[in-house]
């Protein structure tokens, strides 16, 4: 019965072995769009549209990819408008699901329970269904074309209500009355308490709303007039033609509207990973 | 590699059904609103002097689906109207996303109220367009200016009129034509000048050309499955594509491409793939032309927006690109292609008098031969004026692109019918799905009539629904 031990010890560098070569296919798999966005950036048609694909720029650089994308589309501008559309509808989602969670966990409601349930019900109507009715309420209030107009609707949410509740739940009751002990009031223990500790859920609210901010497509497309404040996303389909393909001046796109989007998850993977999981395994 | 080229369009797809449904349903209220809403005086032109006493500027707003190389001709083209009316007339335009995008945009706008002053509409949403009641028709504004049109084209502005009354300006267009690769056919040991030209024809090459009887292409034959592929089999067949005089008379209530005709090419179609001639490159026509780019098939139909593509590829691939009539199902019966592309509208409910005209004044310059010329040269679509081809920078163009000639002969050449107008339905875009349905499951081994008759029944609820929701 001494067996066991030695068959773990010669077993694992084996299973250690495995799964590397499984985490490093993955790992291909899933860097693969990414280089071939950044290659293909930098292909000419003649690579893009030969057979089978050319992995590498074979007959040249082109950079000039770039360049042709940002002839097409004011980049800049909206660019910008992605990034402020973004920023708002995170910040807003924060400050909201933090409100209604905290009111859901820690006020004595009446009827909490239905109210919650009300709230998540709001996650089964799809967007596209009230498309049209806040299209018509923006442009009556005069909103359309304004960064207001874009993140307005996106303010509130009851995945992030849901999220918050969840991982608010398993706050320790203890720090709660330590610190209405000490004297603090409902804000006082949400702002300088509750939020610091909660942070990776928070982070992980802020990152899930940052990233569905970013690739919204049909809101701008509907609220938005002048060309400058289309956000990137509507930019980078334009730059997609049916007739003619220049695949490596969308990619050329794609790569400039990717970066940040790419570095928020580089930066942020951690927290993403942590909050997700924070209410899963109580 | 080539299925799943077109598997990847899926998403795509999808996400484009849930808005046009909104869209679908919605168009009910708009079109309530329309009658309800506004006098009928907004579908009058205005007189020709309304920008007369106007001070400053007025701005048109221009929504426009065009993308790519096509967007940057037509700013410049925008640029250069701007410049002209200084002071006068500023177009502002805006993209509006792809056809079907900018048209649910569109739709959203009616309700609100907030309409463009000129929208750029594909071809297929024409109907929808008369029956959303919000634009001036062109004929209003050519009969008020006694404007002499024989400078365009008869046959592009035919897509566009109901019994001669031209309802938008035609402005971006294309055709079908047969592209084959000469190299190939000299290979095969056929004539390379002599393309097919029939049905039969195409099938007689293919054997020769196709790899498994020892030909050069992997495939003789390809093209997307594509529904204005079979529209233009209908049409050159001079056959209509849905009843009441292919929606010219009156409502269509019904398509018809499970006629006998089009079950013939979809019969043909099913049979040629069955036996190794032709490639299933699926729907999505991206995965088509990179398989004839790539040499991989020897004749493919495609529009004539592909030739600056195709002979790119050609050039760089070292072959010999052709192009020919786009074919007939029996060799010799009368009839011809239908033209495809966008038009321009002018909306006139909730628009003042000066916008209006502002409006017109910019869709004649877009339609002048001038700017045609611009257009044509810069982007391969094909010109809408007669003129335009004989501006000097278009005989260049033609000169450096000879085989764009096959196609302004074959527009001459194709006698304006109903047929060749082309069918016009509310629900077009829905139809065109539905056949390529049909069509898809054929080729993927159902029998060919059940297959299309099935999907033409599919299509029957649409339209009386559009139909009911537009009386």
């Amino acid at each position: 019965m001494s067996d066991p031990s030695r068959v773990r010890r010669t077993g694992r560098p084996r299973a250690n072995l495995g799964s590397y070569v499984v985490l490093g296919l993955l790992f291909l798999v899933v860097c693969f769009p990414v280089y071939y966005g950044l290659v293909g950036s930098l292909m000419g048609e003649r690579d893009t549209n030969s057979f089978p694909p050319a992995l590498w720029p074979v007959s040249g650089l082109h950079p000039e990819n770039y360049g042709d994308a940002l002839r097409i589309i004011p980049l800049g501008s909206q660019y910008l408008t992605s990034v402020l559309q973004t920023a708002a509808i995170t910040v807003g989602q924060l400050v909201t699901s933090a409100l209604a969670a905290y009111a859901f966990v820690f006020l004595p409601l009446r009827w909490r329970a239905f109210w919650f349930g009300l709230f998540l019900s709001t996650m089964m109507i799809p967007f596209e269904s009230i498309i049209i009715p806040n299209y018509l309420l923006i442009s009556s209030l005069g909103l359309k074309d304004t960064i207001a107009g874009l993140a307005l609707p996106f303010l509130a949410t009851g995945f992030g209500t849901f999220l918050l509740r969840q991982s608010f739940l398993s706050f320790p009751v203890e720090l709660r009355d330590a610190a209405r002990v000490d004297g603090a009031g409902h804000f006082r223990f949400l702002v300088s308490i509750l939020v610091p500790l909660s942070r990776p859920s928070l982070a992980a609210l802020g990152i899930w709303s940052a990233l569905s901010a970013w690739n919204m497509y049909f809101w701008p497309l509907l609220a938005t007039e002048d060309p400058r404040h289309q956000t990137i996303q509507i930019g980078i389909s334009q730059l997609q033609t049916s007739d003619s393909d220049s695949p490596g001046m969308v990619l050329a796109g794609v790569m400039l509207a990717l970066f940040p989007t790419l570095l928020l998850v580089v930066f942020g993977q951690r927290f993403i990973v942590r909050g997700l999981t924070a209410g899963a395994v109580k | 590699m080539l299925r799943s080229t077109s598997r990847a369009t899926r998403p795509r797809r999808l996400r484009y059904t849930v808005p046009a449904g909104i869209a679908a349903a919605s168009l009910l209220l708009a079109a309530c609103g329309g009658g309800s809403g506004g006098s009928s005086g907004g579908q009058d032109a205005p007189g020709a002097d309304a920008l007369k006493d106007v001070k400053g500027v007025t701005t048109v707003s221009f929504w426009h689906a065009m993308d790519g190389k096509n967007a940057e001709v037509l700013t410049q083209l925008v640029n250069e109207f701007n410049q002209a009316h200084q002071g006068k007339i500023e177009v502002k335009s805006t993209y509006a996303g792809k056809y079907d995008d900018a048209i649910t945009k569109y739709k959203a706008s009616i309700k609100s109220k907030s309409t463009p002053d000129v929208i750029q509409v594909y071809d297929i949403g024409t109907r929808f367009m008369i029956d959303a009641k919000q634009t001036v028709s062109m004929q209003k504004f050519i009969d008020r200016d006694k404007l002499d049109v024989s400078d365009l084209q008869p046959n592009i502005t035919g897509y566009y009129s109901i019994v001669d009354k031209l309802y938008s300006m035609p402005f971006n267009t294309s055709m079908p034509v047969l592209y084959y690769n000469k190299t190939m056919f000299t290979k095969a040991g056929l004539d390379p000048d002599k393309p097919p030209t029939s049905l039969d024809e195409i099938r007689a090459d293919a054997e020769k050309l196709s790899k498994k009887n020892g030909g050069p292409a992997d495939y003789g034959f390809g093209a997307a499955i594509y529904g204005w592929l079979l529209e233009q089999f209908i049409a050159t067949d001079n056959q209509e594509y849905c009843d009441q005089g292919n929606g010219r008379d009156g409502k269509a209530t019904k398509v018809e491409f499970d006629s006998p005709d089009a079950v013939k090419v979809v019969t043909w179609w099913q049979k040629m793939v069955k036996d190794g001639l032709a490639a299933n490159t699926g729907r999505d026509t991206k995965a088509a032309q990179a398989a004839f780019k790539s040499g991989q098939l020897a004749i493919n139909l495609e529009s004539t927006g592909q030739l600056g593509g195709y002979s790119q590829a050609a050039k760089d691939g070292g072959w010999e690109l052709g192009a020919a009539n786009y074919p007939h199902i029996t060799a010799g019966s009368e009839g011809g292609p239908i033209i495809g592309g966008a038009s321009l509208w002018i909306d006139g409910v909730g628009h003042k008098d000066a916008n209006k005209e502002a409006a017109w004044q910019f869709v004649k310059f877009l339609a002048d031969k001038k700017s045609q010329a611009t257009w044509h040269t810069g982007t391969g679509y094909f010109p809408i004026s007669k003129g335009a081809l004989n501006e000097p920078a278009d005989v260049q163009y033609r000169q450096a692109n000879p085989l764009f000639d096959v196609a302004v002969k074959q527009l001459e050449n194709t006698k304006l019918s109903k047929a060749t107008q082309g069918c016009l339905l509310g629900v077009m875009p829905q139809s065109r799905k539905a056949s390529e349905d049909g069509l898809e499951s054929a080729l993927n081994g159902a029998d060919p009539q059940e297959a299309m008759t099935k999907a033409a029944q599919s299509v029957e609820p649409l339209i009386k629904s559009y139909n009911d929701s537009t009386k």
